[in-house]
């Protein structure tokens, strides 16, 4: 691998993770403040990615212009799930988690399948094949740079809301000691629910950004889930700034990883990696997550 | 109330859920109840999961051959049923599913539309509990070599695409104004890519052509840049691509990134997906010239029933994934006949063993470019072949390039 090989390597890996963070984060969100993990967060994604193909498809929409109308439509989506299906997990078993949002994911694919079929579907875009030269012959696709940058200012907004306002002070001390923040006067079941539906409303920005330069078909949903729950373990469960870092170490060691071995062993070295992380630092990047 | 008249009320409702049940079930069996005039052949597609897309296009394709089959006379009459059985592109459930139709149901014949890797776990158990497979998708060769008697393949193999992208290399090769060729390999590295390359590297070698840069990924890569450009650095003129869409998508954009425009020859179901010039900029497919190594093109004159009939039902051409299915049901359809056509005919697993295995299916009378379908001791089809088609008319037109006698119009230059 040589030098500019390694160094476009890196860039691209470092965008996608911005895009992974982004994803891992809204996971992250709700593991800490419920201790639920969602199986089924990349086919809610995945849910997103259709809708922005359908409003492209019906109005011409650009993906970012219909992240207006995703937004609080997956809201409201995450609204209802909450109260059918999450409220009544919480606080029970690790396994009847899984068994449960497993089954969700699962539903989502197959109505993928049912209604869009197995056909791969993207979004064209005026920008799509625009890119930008930062020297050395290294190039970066302006679709995923946009992506990338919408992310991170996502990311951004969540931690500074988490951090500046009331609302943001009250999830943090929830996420903390859910029975504290209670006795403290914090009405917890209602933020709960406005989290999960404030995490699966970031998913439809998430959505937005991939659909710029990514496809999706009805099992695109099942690999973010994946990736999204290695990040939010090695970050540390519960640790949002973990999941953000995490994101991005991955993004770099896939597309390095990618680069230079020419091998199935590639797609091995996050998980390694992830094996490696969890051997040295078991709660975590920062050794701040919580023990599951 | 007196305290038995909840009991009584229970009794009462479990008696009439029982005769619900019970009258549910026998309206279920009256209605399936064979038709003995019918015969039914299951076919095993990926209905679901990761490759569906072939069991989507496979269930098309067989909706319209059954059609076909029953306009042409049905098997000396009778109408025959086309059965699909979703195998997930699984091994393990391929095997549950054969235990099922073998034992079960007596499935005579098995039709396999289905990925190598779940047809060759099918193979295995057709060989163990002598139930005829054919198999018209798979396209491992290693599946062949085996030794197995139940099994037979009228579909092309790893060696003969690898044998369409030797030729088809050479011409170039002979086109390129006396330069030699900078040949590049970029492949997805499951046992297909990988196969399909390392047989096209023998038989290049053979010839004096040596690849100057070999870049595998793997399939669910999201970003392919870093793989092309490794391919664009080696300084390769022709690339050898062996992909899915998905991942074929992503490298031709990645292409389009860094305007890397080598002549493609793509092999397997990515680079010939008719969906390609909706997916990716079609100008920029015909720069890159882009062909792909097939087994069937809808402009093949052979093919012109099928494809008026399926763009007439579903408004669009068919794709390779489409014809397969429905090209092993005519084949299906042509042993079943031969096995009924013969003194006492029967259409036992034996009997049905023995037609395909005397069966000659002249090309003409099938939609693919083969030669014939006819099968050898091993169960490979020594008549099939692969063609070329290549994108052109701006990208938005597949068009067969070669071998010359199946060719609608010449490749595209590879000098520019």
């Amino acid at each position: 691998m040589t030098l500019d090989l390694a160094l476009q390597a890196a860039v691209s890996g470092l965008l996608m993770g911005g895009i992974y963070a982004l994803v891992a984060l809204a996971l992250a969100l709700v593991f800490g403040v419920m201790r639920v993990l969602n199986f089924a967060h990349g086919d809610l994604l995945l849910v997103a990615m259709y809708g922005t193909v359908v409003l492209n498809q019906a109005l011409g929409l650009h993906p970012y212009a219909s992240t207006l109308l995703l937004v609080p439509l997956m809201g409201v989506l995450g609204w209802g799930l909450f109260a059918a299906l999450i409220r009544p997990l919480l606080g029970s078993s690790a396994l009847m988690q899984a068994q449960l949002t497993i089954g969700v994911s699962f539903m989502i694919q197959s109505a993928a399948l049912m209604i869009f079929g197995a056909d791969l579907m993207n979004v064209r875009t005026s920008f799509e094949s625009s890119t930008l030269p930062l020297g050395r012959g290294i190039v970066v696709g302006v679709p995923l740079l946009v992506a990338f940058a919408v992310s991170v200012l996502a990311c951004a907004a969540v931690a500074w809301f988490l951090a500046r306002t009331e609302t943001g002070v009250r999830i943090r001390a929830t996420a903390q000691d859910p029975v504290m923040a209670r006795l403290c006067g914090v009405a917890v079941p209602r933020l709960q629910k406005m989290v999960f539906a404030a995490s699966i409303a970031l998913l439809a920005l998430a959505a937005g950004s991939l659909m710029t330069f990514f496809h999706v078909t009805p099992t695109t949903g099942v690999q973010f889930s994946i990736l999204s729950l290695l990040i939010v373990v090695l970050g540390g469960l519960g640790d949002l700034k973990g999941a953000f870092v995490g994101g991005l170490m991955i993004g770099l060691a896939e597309s390095l990883a990618g680069a230079a071995f020419d091998s199935a062993l590639a797609p091995a070295v996050i998980y390694i990696l992830f094996a490696l992380t969890l051997l040295f630092r078991p709660r975590g990047l920062f050794g701040r997550g919580s023990i599951a | 109330m007196t305290r038995s008249a909840p009991r009584s009320n229970s009794r009462a409702l479990l008696t009439a859920a029982l005769l619900l049940t019970a009258a549910l079930l026998l309206a279920a069996r009256a209605a399936g109840a064979a038709d003995p005039a019918t015969i039914s052949i299951p076919v095993v597609t990926p209905m679901s999961g990761a490759t569906s897309v072939i069991g989507q296009d496979s269930v098309k394709a067989l909706e319209i051959a059954m059609r076909h089959i029953a306009e042409d006379g049905g098997v000396l009459g009778r109408k025959l049923e086309l059965k699909m059985v979703d195998t997930q592109g699984k091994p393990d459930v391929m095997r549950r599913e054969l235990e099922r139709l073998a034992r079960l149901e007596n499935a005579p014949l098995v039709l396999g539309c289905e990925v190598s890797a779940a047809t060759a776990a099918g193979a295995q158990f057709a060989e163990q509990f002598k139930v005829p497979f054919l198999n018209s998708a798979a396209v491992a060769a290693d599946i062949l070599q085996r030794g197995y008697g139940w099994y037979f393949s009228d579909q092309i193999t790893g060696d003969d695409e690898a044998r369409a992208v030797t030729s088809f290399v050479e011409y170039l090769a002979s086109q390129n104004a006396g330069k030699p060729l900078k040949l590049g390999f970029l492949f997805e590295d499951s046992p297909r890519g990988a196969g399909t390359i390392e047989a096209s590297r023998k038989l290049l070698k053979d010839k004096g052509i040596a690849p100057v840069v070999e870049v595998s990924y793997n399939r669910a890569e999201r970003n392919l840049l870093p793989q092309v450009k490794k391919v664009e650095q080696a300084g390769a003129d022709v690339v050898v691509w062996a992909g899915y869409t998905e991942d074929v998508v992503a490298g031709l954009k990645a292409m389009q990134q860094i305007s890397f425009t080598p002549y493609v020859v793509g092999i397997g179901g990515g680079p010939g997906d008719p969906r390609i010039p909706t997916l990716v900029d079609p100008a920029f497919i015909e720069k890159l010239r882009l062909s792909t190594i097939d087994y069937f093109n809808p402009d093949l004159p052979r093919a012109r029933r099928f494809v008026e009939a399926y763009q007439k039902q579903f408004g669009t051409l068919p794709s390779s994934y489409a014809s397969l299915c429905y090209r092993g049901a005519y084949t299906v359809y042509a042993a079943l006949k031969a096995a009924l056509a013969t003194k006492g005919g029967s259409l036992d697993r034996e009997s049905l063993r023995g037609a395909l295995r005397a069966l000659k299916i002249p090309g003409e009378a099938t939609i693919t470019p083969f030669a014939s379908i006819e099968f050898d001791a091993q169960g490979r089809n020594v008549g099939a072949r692969s063609l070329v088609a290549q994108w052109q008319d701006g990208g938005t037109r597949k068009v067969t390039v070669w071998p010359k006698d199946v060719a609608a119009r010449a490749p595209l230059p590879a000098q520019r």
